[in-house]
Order: structure tokens, then sequence, then C-alpha cells
């Protein structure tokens, strides 16, 4: 491997480099606080930490904050369809 | 003379990888809606059954799912690497994660096998004999841990599959990597597959600990 080559692996590997740091970071804090008695805050944390890890997948090692629009579109209309899903399931079981 | 990695109906390089890149983002649309499905029947029966859930959680094994998030957030990180490795040119280190990338999977399904050995020894299957918790609402976790787990299992074979493809394609000719689209859709496609994990994980083991 030349320097140059070497270099440019540095220079590629800075970014996801701190994205796995942040990850693993998250990883940690929701494994803790899965024992903190919390109640049923227990899950929304475990759920929002689980969402934060997931958008920085999205963001970085999928690229979405980089993409064309059509391509952000494209991934968020699973996410949009999703919600459709939940608020309709739930409607019936939250309202009996 | 055309690039090999060119298809038809594509007449360019460029437009070839951003309908590729599309093409695999509506794909895991249907994915999410696949997943959400499996989600949305866990989370209408923990509604139902809290306190079961929260006793059956407890049964899993959180060493196991702890270590196998860790494998997955780094096999992520390793194919992260060598999406970007192909993009810019440096293909010999593009070559070098993509097989890391595949044996932290293979890692992966090894300790889940193990783990699922050590569920069965405990009987923690569903409807066999001897299921050991008495709550209603454990065999309905129990059974949503085995569909999802497995179903993930599977995405996940199929994501190392992929990833040797990659390196089998690329082999006599490592310039495919940057012309063709696989190693970015690829790489879409694990990260998905780990995305899914991270939610398992905060659904399955995390519960009733404290």
């Amino acid at each position: 491997m030349t320097p140059e080559e070497r270099h440019r692996i540095i220079a590629i590997a800075r970014a996801p480099s701190l994205v796995l740091l942040g990850l693993v970071l998250l990883f940690g804090a929701n494994l803790g606080l899965s024992f903190a008695a919390l109640g049923r805050f227990n899950l929304v944390a475990n759920l929002l930490i689980a969402a934060a890890m997931v958008a920085l997948i999205a963001l970085f090692f999928m690229e979405l904050i980089r993409s064309s629009a059509i391509h952000r579109l494209a991934a968020v209309v699973g996410i949009f369809w999703l919600m459709f899903f939940f608020v309709l399931g739930f409607a019936d079981y939250l309202t009996r | 003379m055309p690039s090999v990695a060119l298809r038809e109906p594509w007449q360019d390089l460029g437009h070839q990888r951003n309908s590729a890149v599309l093409g695999m983002w509506l794909f895991l649309g249907t994915e999410i809606l696949f997943f959400g499905g499996i989600f949305a029947g866990y989370s209408v029966y923990r509604f139902l059954h809290t306190a079961d859930f929260l006793a059956a959680g407890r049964e899993t094994n959180i060493y196991y799912g702890s270590v196998n998030t860790l494998v997955l957030l780094v096999s992520s990180f390793v194919m992260s690497l060598g999406s970007r490795a192909a993009r810019a040119g440096l293909f010999r280190f593009a070559r070098l994660c993509f097989p890391v990338t595949a044996v932290l999977g293979m890692v992966f399904l090894t300790l889940k096998g193990f783990e699922y050995n050590d569920d069965l020894e405990k009987h923690l299957f569903p409807g066999a004999s001897g299921f050991p918790l008495p709550e209603a609402g454990a065999g309905l976790f129990w059974a949503f841990y085995w569909v999802a787990t497995v179903v993930h299992t599977i995405h996940l074979t199929v994501g190392i599959g992929a990833v040797f493809r990659l390196q089998i394609l690329s082999r006599d000719d490592p310039q495919w990597l940057n012309d063709s689209p696989s190693a970015e859709v690829t790489s879409l496609y694990w990260h998905f597959v780990d995305c899914i994990w991270v939610f398992l994980y905060a659904l399955i083991y995390l519960p009733g600990r404290s």
C-alpha cells in the first residue's frame, strides 16, 4: 500500500469511524438505561435511542445525507406508510 | 468501449447507478412494511400483555444479544468503508473490507446458533412441552422472538451471499466495483438489516431488565 493510498483510506474512514463511535456510545446508553427503574419510560428511552442509532446508520452509512432528493424521498416513503400502519392499527386498540 | 458493468436498458453508468439505488430504496420500503407488520403485532400484544412481555423479555440472553449487536454495528462500519473505498477507486482496500464484513455476519450467525441452542435447552419455544413461563402473554413474546429473529437471520444470510458476490465478480476486474452500482446497493441492504436488528435488540433483549 502506497503512502498516498493510506492517506486516502484514512480520509474516507474518518466520518464512518466517528459514526461507529456514536453508535457504540448509544448502544451502551441503551443497555445501561434498560437496567434503570424508569417504569414505562424504559420503553420510550430504549426506542428513542434505537431510533437515533438507525438515524445515524441511515444518514451516514447509507449516505442519505449526500443522496439526491429522489433517493431521500424513496427512503422516507416506507417510514411514512409505516406510520399509517401503526396509527390505524392502534386507533382500534387504544379506543376500545 | 462501454463498461461490462453497463446493463440494458441504461445508456450510461451514472443513470444505471441512480436507478439501481432508487430501486433498492423502494425495495427497502417494502421491507420496512414487511418487518413493520411484525413490529405492529408485537406492539399490540405488548400493549395488551405488558407485564407478561416484561417477564418474558427477562428470559432472553442479553449477553448474546449485546455482543451480536456490537458485531453487526462493526460490520456495518466495515461495509461502509468498503462501499466508500470502491467509489474512491481503492479496490484493494474495498476487497479487504467485503470479506471482513461477511465474516462478521457469519460470527453473528454462529453466536445466534449458540443462543438458539441455549433457548431450546431451556424449552423457550412457545407451544412446546415444558415451556417454563406461566404468563399468558409470554408465549406470544417468544413466538415473536423466534419469527422475528429467524426472518432477520434469513435476511442476514442473503446479505452475506450478496457481499461474497461482490468479491467474486470483482476478482478479475476490480474496476467493476466502481462501474457497477452493486457495492452501493449491497451496502444499503446490509445497513438495513443492521437497522432492523437495532430495533429488535431494543424490543427483545432490553424489556424487563430494571
